[in-house]
């Protein structure tokens, strides 16, 4: 077992030079401030409310609300901290075992996160900053949501680990084995979460403090976790393990005080990945497209599989994925086929809608790119699109003009360019 | 539906046992004598001396002469007395679950006339709570004032307050003393109204009710699993449970076999067979939790303080690999290992605890 994360950069060394680069930025968000488990070493008690039941709601004094209960509620804190969690899974093809790698990050810098949607949360009591960390319920609470949040957030994380790892059609095999194991995990959340939350003593336990002040690790706790199954079809002896978890602190602090909160629920619908379109989103499919790279020392071109995707909204892109199986690139004086490569879209990107057309301002799309050449798999995440990107409805389809994303490893850049893409309704 | 549920309809009901429809006697202990249905789970070979040694630990805690016992038991689909999953009435508990610490200290109590519901089931929580609730179950909110009041009258108290209730009592016991729960238990009839119950709190506190609560909060803020503020009287009372921790400078096993036919195991109870031991940690620190022997069996170990309230220490490990360390304060230490009832043929559990061995 691993006893420390490795960084995405390092464990996905891209196969391409230009597809290198870093962790993903850390944002600011000042508006918030982080309280860590070093904080807050004073000792006060807690009132707690024994007051004549005046019959309206209360907030919550003593532990974290998981579920709604009538007439309480909570404080909205946003958790910070990571998670990296493995996945093997044993198939009849070349490579099994297949390992794999997903990073859950969240917090105020985490990029996707907010504190308006979380990706991790604890709906409690306010925080009391004369108490110690330790000894409150919050930092339990976002181990027990990060769980739930984990597994909820799991096929998303392992079906975008099977495009970015097998993108081209040699390996849809063996895509379409890792699918599977996405396909299971989101059928059977009850086992993962028991396997998680459950099996590790992390719902058992509740908050305590060492001598010197520090929580209980309940990342360590977690890190022994692993979940083994066996799903129908060619895939089989299927593990999921926890390589690291860590649990920075919450947010807010006060001042400025949490906004209220029902229950942990709240933030059922927010996931660590990404793209889920709406039932009212337009769902479409490519027709014809190619796309380009362009840098000071590769180049290449591709033409996109009609396995590629396209979702839209009002005011939105939902969902890109965009597939080559027929890709050339030239790099160091080689010309390299590329077995495939993909570009997508990480998360909805909000856009401008006028009349028959939708704007995607530059910087504002987020992907995710992988290739597949010579017999190995890398992928980058944390990619934007440089220019505009703009998705026109036409008498027969859709259209979607050229747009580029910058690929940098900090030194050097490439451009993708995808060019005009012509889309025609799903079904 | 919660096992909680239901168990205080009928929770120490005064009224008379339908003796006559008693299954017959299988097993008689010191305190207590097994008669189960015929629909009734076999249980474990060390879980009926283990609830005889209970009710005996009870009665010496709780300074109360145990009366003789009738524990009758049921399934969950047979008809009991008690419209409940469990019940004590008169001398006889009926439950569908082996074993029933929660009934057995309504039992060893059950010569004393009938107490305030909230003090009386607060009292078999504290000492009897080894179940868990539910994670996710709306455990209890609200006021100790309001618990008081729902019950005033002999109304039976809501399953939500039986944490409330088990707080309070665990914080009346370690902070003012177990006369002044004796107290509590002896003079505020079941019957009394919650302006008598409050007064015989602040009586046997010398606390205004206010400032009580006050302290309350402070010197033990509330948690919601009765396990982690519960005092396991076995092991924690019962001199055989305990064992040694270390030869010389060398941390040794601390195990249990959780065979069912071992006098050791427990259950089966909620789908697992589980077993006590005790341990003696003499000086604050941390503590290196190892399996021994290291393995992929399942199960989990909790290690539970010998102490009443939530700032007791709890701590919950999965067994499979473990290797944990963990900060305990000195004091005696009940280990509750536990494996999957249906799993497979278990070998014998055990942990080697180091930290301190000299």
């Amino acid at each position: 077992m691993r006893s420390q994360v490795v960084p995405t950069a390092v464990r996905f060394v891209p196969l391409v030079t230009t597809l290198s680069c870093g962790g993903p930025p850390q944002a600011e968000d000042p508006e918030y401030e982080t309280v860590t488990a070093t904080d807050g070493l004073w000792t006060t008690g807690g009132a707690l409310d024994d007051g004549a039941d005046d019959g309206g709601p209360r907030a919550v004094e003593a532990f974290c609300l998981f579920d709604p209960i009538d007439d309480l509620y909570g404080y909205r804190y946003q958790c910070d901290g990571f998670v990296a969690v493995d996945f093997v899974v044993e198939h009849p093809f070349e490579g099994s075992p297949e390992i794999g790698w997903a990073d859950l990050v969240f917090g105020p810098d985490a990029d996707g996160d907010s504190y308006a949607d979380p990706l991790v949360m604890g709906c409690c009591p306010l925080y009391r900053n004369n108490d110690l960390y330790c000894a409150q319920p919050h930092d339990h609470a976002c181990w027990v949501d990060l769980v739930e949040q984990g597994c909820r957030s799991m096929p998303d994380k392992i079906e975008a680990y099977a495009w970015n790892a097998f993108p081209d059609a040699i390996d849809t095999a063996k895509r379409t084995a890792v699918l599977k194991i996405a396909e299971y995990i989101d059928e059977h959340q009850v086992d993962c979460v028991v396997a998680f939350r459950d099996d590790t003593g992390l719902s058992s336990t509740p908050p305590a403090c060492s001598a010197d002040g520090n929580s209980l690790d309940f990342g360590g706790l977690l890190e022994v976790g692993a979940w083994s199954f066996d799903p129908p079809g060619l895939v089989q002896n299927v593990s999921i393990s926890i390589a690291a978890a860590e649990m920075y602190g919450i947010s807010p602090i006060d001042p400025p005080s949490p906004e209220v909160c029902s229950s942990a629920d709240e933030n059922d619908g927010t996931l660590f990945r990404e793209v889920d379109p709406p039932d009212d989103a337009v769902g479409l499919h490519l027709v014809a497209g190619s796309a380009s790279v362009d840098g000071p020392s590769i180049g290449g071109s591709a033409v996109l599989d009609t396995a590629s995707t396209l979702a839209i909204s009002d005011g939105a892109l939902e969902e890109l994925s965009l597939h080559s199986s027929q890709a050339l690139v030239t790099a160091q004086g080689m010309t390299i086929p590329l077995d495939g490569a993909h570009l997508r879209l990480w998360e909805r990107a909000d856009g401008v809608g006028e009349a028959s057309t939708l704007s995607i301002a530059p910087g504002t799309a987020r992907f995710v790119a992988g290739v597949s050449a010579l017999g190995e798999s890398r992928y980058v995440d944390d990619l934007t699109n440089a220019t505009a990107i703009t998705i026109a409805q036409e008498p027969d389809g859709w259209l979607v003009l050229p747009f580029d994303v910058i690929v940098s490893d900090g030194e050097t850049a490439a451009v993708v360019q995808i060019g005009n893409t012509q889309w025609q309704l799903d079904g | 539906m919660s096992r909680w549920a239901g168990v205080a309809v009928c929770c120490g009901m005064a009224c008379a046992p339908p003796q006559d429809e008693s299954p017959p006697i299988v097993w008689s202990g010191e305190h207590l004598d097994f008669a189960p249905q015929d629909a009734a789970a076999e249980v474990c070979a060390g879980t009926l001396p283990y609830m005889d040694r209970y009710m005996g630990l009870a009665g010496a805690a709780l300074d109360v002469e145990v009366p003789r016992t009738l524990y009758v038991l049921g399934s969950e689909e047979e008809p009991n007395p008690c419209n409940a999953i469990a019940c004590q009435l008169g001398d006889t508990i009926y439950t569908s679950q082996a074993p029933h610490e929660h009934e057995l200290i309504h039992a060893a109590r059950q010569s004393d006339p009938s107490a305030y519901r909230f003090f009386e089931e607060g009292e078999a929580v504290a000492f009897g709570g080894d179940a868990k609730r539910a994670f996710n179950d709306p455990t209890t909110w609200g006021s100790i004032r309001d618990g008081l009041e729902s019950c005033a009258g002999g109304v039976p108290l809501a399953d939500r307050w039986y944490p409330r209730a088990g707080h309070l009592y665990a914080y009346l016991r370690r902070r003012h003393g177990a006369h002044a729960t004796d107290e509590l238990m002896r003079t505020v009839p079941r019957n009394a109204t919650q302006d008598e119950a409050i007064a015989a709190l602040e009586e046997s506190t010398g606390l205004a009710f206010d400032d009580m609560i006050a302290d309350l909060e402070a010197f033990d803020p509330f948690c919601e699993q009765p396990l982690w503020f519960r005092y396991p009287l076995h092991p924690c009372d019962a001199p055989e449970a305990l064992r040694p921790r270390c030869d010389g400078d060398i941390a040794i096993p601390v195990g249990i076999s959780l065979g069912c036919e071992s006098t050791t195991a427990l259950g089966p109870r909620d789908d697992e067979v589980f077993g006590y031991v005790a341990i003696d940690i003499p000086t604050d620190g941390d503590y290196r939790i190892q399996a021994a022997p290291t393995g992929d069996a399942h199960g989990m170990i909790e290690i539970k303080e010998c102490a009443l309230g939530c700032s007791s220490r709890f701590v919950a490990l999965p067994y499979r690999e473990l290797d944990f360390e963990v900060w305990l304060p000195a004091g005696r230490y009940s280990l509750r290992f536990s494996r999957d009832a249906d799993g497979a043929d278990p070998s014998p559990m055990a942990v080697t605890i180091a930290g301190d061995c000299p």
